[in-house]
């Protein structure tokens, strides 16, 4: 138990400090690879807590998003070798102030919530990806597949927002 | 991460302040524009190109190329025939029987003799196989660009069999012409990635000539206008494409055609190639004589005008065709993926030396 | 203890690609040329580029052999030889494979050379074609299995190798494994005749050997996942009696041998194209391929 308080503790202030780092560079690259291994840590903490889809599940896709996000950013930005000297802070009052509420209110949640009796025996990881896959076909299903279409639309939208019409008449 | 950098700190950035005053792209999507060097020593082209591409992302912005090997034929005081034929022969490492060739043709035009029939054969037989060494030369640097092992191997060990063969071991080698022109034809995935890259669509042949002109559908080539080789059956290759595909089959259908060539010209004996380079110097009071001659080298046509006086050269100029070729970079290279515009580049089959500067 | 034994034989696996790429590429069958290679690389001077990102730079090559080894950690070589046999095991592979983006575009980015930015880009470029045709395929094979364990994964191929039984699959896995592990013909990012190197460009010495070694970590690595998801991992043929571990091997070395082979013969695919085949006939394909496994499970259980 003191071990798996350790890890998670450990993970947690990992993934806070790459958060911080984000904001302390001066490079798009930089920047995006720090968000990656806040993720990452992220990740690791859901393992240390025994939820192993989860975790693997975060630490695969996060490392695409960031990669990819990584490459826009540095594709609009321009900042193809890191020389940018970007500052990534912007709206420094109001981000101040929102970034203080919402660490004000997820304190609060964790502190007045009652969350119950704590768990002392839960099912083996096999038994997890079952449940996991059971629940997003049965009570879920609904939920998640009408998040799925409605990201797969805005996908498509996003695209095709992006094209430049193309005039009648004109070839290319 | 390095947070002691010194910067200005700065407002809100929005992206049209970042990006207004950058260069416009032909996609319209502004990003840094970068200068990279590929050459003097890149692997996949001719030693000694100078070619810097400003990237704007994959695709090239602009292109400037130069060589750093190139010649200058100017001639301080007269020399002799064999001097100047010899000097010929060190213009181009990668092309040394076509230029001591073209000398000598040119100083049999101004002094009037003729080559001997068999000699003049001789002469073909090694230039044509110089075009097939050059063009499996070239093979194999095609091969090093698009990431083909085993065309590299192969190109490049049949390249050394060719220089090292007698006439006799040439005909022996036939079977392995046959064969690598069989197997490109049936290669996977070689079509799609050269088919329509590079392309040159030319109605007049704009300076280009060689594999170069006539992938294009450009009928030139200074071979149909000599009688030992309309006796031995030459025809004109051509192709329409002006791809990097067409001069790829252009090129490999070339290396079978020089190959039959050398076979029909049937020379029986080595020793014939010892004259080839040899002009008659006994005609020493030619005066103030000038010819010209053309020759098509493997890269396209060369021609060389000279003047003698008292048995000497005194004055030459020449016309290579890579230094024409050479300008095709840019238009060639224009708003491509960088992968498309070196293999553009390759296929043009540049020799840095012939540049003239 | 397990643990050690995987990771001597995953030495001793891209020792042998390294031999088999060598005799591959220069025809010439040397055992002991990686060897001399290697203590080369250890002695050779490491040049370091001017304006490096120290931290990327460093990271890069580590970051790629780490995560090789992290994905072979879920591959069971026998029944029991396995470092760990994760629940989600078939999904952990995926997991640690993504990393080796991040560790090319990390060695790309980092020395702040123009040759491997492109390449670290290029291999971007080269995950959204290939990222979906190993996830989908890997998920018809867990399918079939009804697990994400990698020993059940093995133990469901009994009967049928998945070879067999979901061919469309293994040929999409197998040509998807071929681009993570950027064998030639999809090269790009470290091509020499197009990058001089690419990636690998402004790597030289100490450096550049790990990043060679995970390299071939990587391609033992893909072939044993290959060998356990679709060729029945440790199990034999039928009346040949030979024990568990050798199976596996000789597969794993059949699987690298092809992968190494099919490079030679064609030329590298151009980066347009490997993107407009993946998504206009891989993604297709590879939702047919878990269609069919669909109907066949419920069908034929």
């Amino acid at each position: 138990m003191t071990a798996q308080a350790f890890f998670i503790g450990f993970f947690g202030l990992a993934s806070v400090w790459f958060g911080i780092v984000v904001f302390r560079t001066y490079s798009m690259m930089r920047s995006a690879i720090a968000l990656l291994f806040s993720q990452t840590a992220l990740g690791a903490m859901f393992l240390s807590m025994q939820a192993e889809f989860l975790g693997v599940l975060q630490i695969m896709m996060m490392a695409t998003e960031m990669s990819i996000m990584a490459i826009f950013m540095v594709m609009f930005m321009m900042d193809p070798g890191g020389l940018g000297e970007m500052d990534m802070t912007h709206q420094k009052r109001l981000s101040l102030i929102a970034g203080f509420v919402s660490f004000v209110a997820a304190v609060a949640v964790a502190v007045f919530v009652d969350w119950g009796p704590v768990a002392t025996t839960f099912p083996d990881a096999a038994q997890q990806t079952v449940d996991l896959g059971l629940e997003l076909l049965d009570r879920s299903m609904l939920i998640f597949e009408t998040a799925g279409i409605t990201i797969l639309t805005a996908m498509i939208a996003a695209t095709a927002v992006a094209i430049q019409p193309v005039k009648k008449g004109d070839d290319k | 991460m390095k947070s002691d950098r010194d910067h200005i700190e700065s407002s809100f950035m929005s992206m049209i302040d970042v990006t207004k005053d950058l260069p416009r792209s032909g996609d319209g999507l502004p990003m840094d524009w970068i200068d990279v060097p590929f050459g003097p020593l890149f692997p996949g082209l001719p030693g000694g190109l100078l070619l810097t591409f400003t990237l704007d992302g994959d695709t090239v912005a602009a292109a400037n190329a130069d060589t750093l090997a190139g010649n200058t034929l100017s001639l301080c005081h007269a020399i002799s025939f064999n001097d100047f034929i010899q000097r010929l022969a060190k213009l181009d490492p990668l092309t040394p029987t076509s230029y001591p060739l073209l000398a000598c043709l040119a100083i049999e035009d101004a002094t009037g003799i003729a080559a001997e029939t068999s000699t003049a054969k001789a002469r073909l037989v090694a230039l044509e196989k110089e075009r097939i060494i050059s063009h499996l030369s070239w093979l194999t640097l095609f091969a090093e660009q698009t990431g083909y092992d085993w065309l590299k191997d192969r190109a490049s060990s049949l390249q050394t069999a060719f220089m090292q063969a007698n006439i006799k071991q040439i005909i022996k080698l036939k079977k392995a012409v046959i064969d690598l022109h069989k197997r490109l034809q049936h290669t996977p995935l070689l079509k799609s990635c050269t088919r329509g890259i590079g392309q040159l669509l030319m109605d007049t042949d704009g300076g280009a000539s060689g594999p170069i002109a006539r992938a294009s559908g450009i009928r030139k080539d200074a071979r149909s206008s000599n009688k030992f080789y309309t006796e031995l059956g030459f025809t004109i290759l051509t192709s329409t494409a002006g791809d990097t595909y067409a001069r790829l089959q252009l090129r490999l259908d070339e290396i079978k055609q020089s190959f039959r060539l050398i076979e029909k010209a049937a020379i029986s004996s080595d020793s014939l190639f010892k004259k080839i380079m040899l002009v008659s110097e006994s005609n020493m009071d030619t005066n103030n004589a000038s010819g010209q001659a053309i020759i098509e080298t493997p890269r396209g046509q060369a021609r060389l005008q000279l003047t003698l006086e008292n048995g000497q050269v005194t004055s030459a100029q020449l016309e290579t065709p890579s230094t024409q070729h050479l300008t095709f970079i840019e238009p060639l290279t224009d708003q491509q993926e960088l992968g498309s515009a070196l293999l553009a580049v390759g296929s043009l089959d540049l020799s840095p030396w012939e540049i003239q500067q | 203890m397990n643990t050690l034994i995987i990771l001597v034989l995953l030495l001793l696996g891209a020792y042998f690609v390294a031999v088999l790429e060598n005799w591959i590429s220069k025809g010439r069958f040397q055992l002991g040329a990686p060897l001399f290679a290697a203590v080369a690389f250890l002695g050779r001077e490491s040049f370091i580029p001017r304006k490096p990102d120290q931290l990327f730079y460093e990271v890069g090559p580590v970051l790629l052999l780490l995560s090789a080894i992290l994905a072979a950690a879920v591959i069971p070589l026998t029944p029991d030889l396995i470092i760990t046999d994760l629940a989600t095991g078939a999904l952990f592979i995926n997991a640690a494979l993504v990393y080796v983006l991040v560790a090319l575009l990390m060695a790309g980015w980092g020395p702040d050379g123009a040759y491997s930015m492109i390449g670290g880009w290029r291999f971007l470029g080269q995950l959204i074609a290939y990222a979906m045709l190993i996830v989908m395929p890997i998920t018809a094979v867990a399918m079939r299995a009804e697990s994400l364990l990698t020993t059940q994964i093995v133990v469901s191929q009994a009967e049928l190798w998945n070879i067999v039984y979901q061919p469309l699959g293994f040929v999409l896995f197998f040509i998807a494994s071929m681009a993570l592990a950027f064998l030639p013909p999809f090269d790009m990012m470290i091509a020499k005749g197009e990058l001089a190197g690419g990636v690998e460009s402004e790597y030289s010495g100490m450096r550049l050997a790990i990043f060679r070694l995970g390299r071939l970590v990587l391609i033992i690595t893909l072939a044993a996942a290959t060998v356990v998801f679709y060729l029945g991992g440790w199990q034999g043929l039928p009346g040949i009696g030979l024990p568990p571990w050798a199976w596996s091997a000789i597969k794993i070395l059949l699987v690298t041998a092809a992968m190494l082979l099919i490079g030679r013969y064609i030329p590298r695919i151009r980066e347009a194209h490997l993107l407009s085949w993946c998504w206009i006939f891989g993604i297709p394909l590879a939702l047919l391929n878990i269609f069919i496994v669909g109907v066949l499970v419920l069908e034929f259980p």
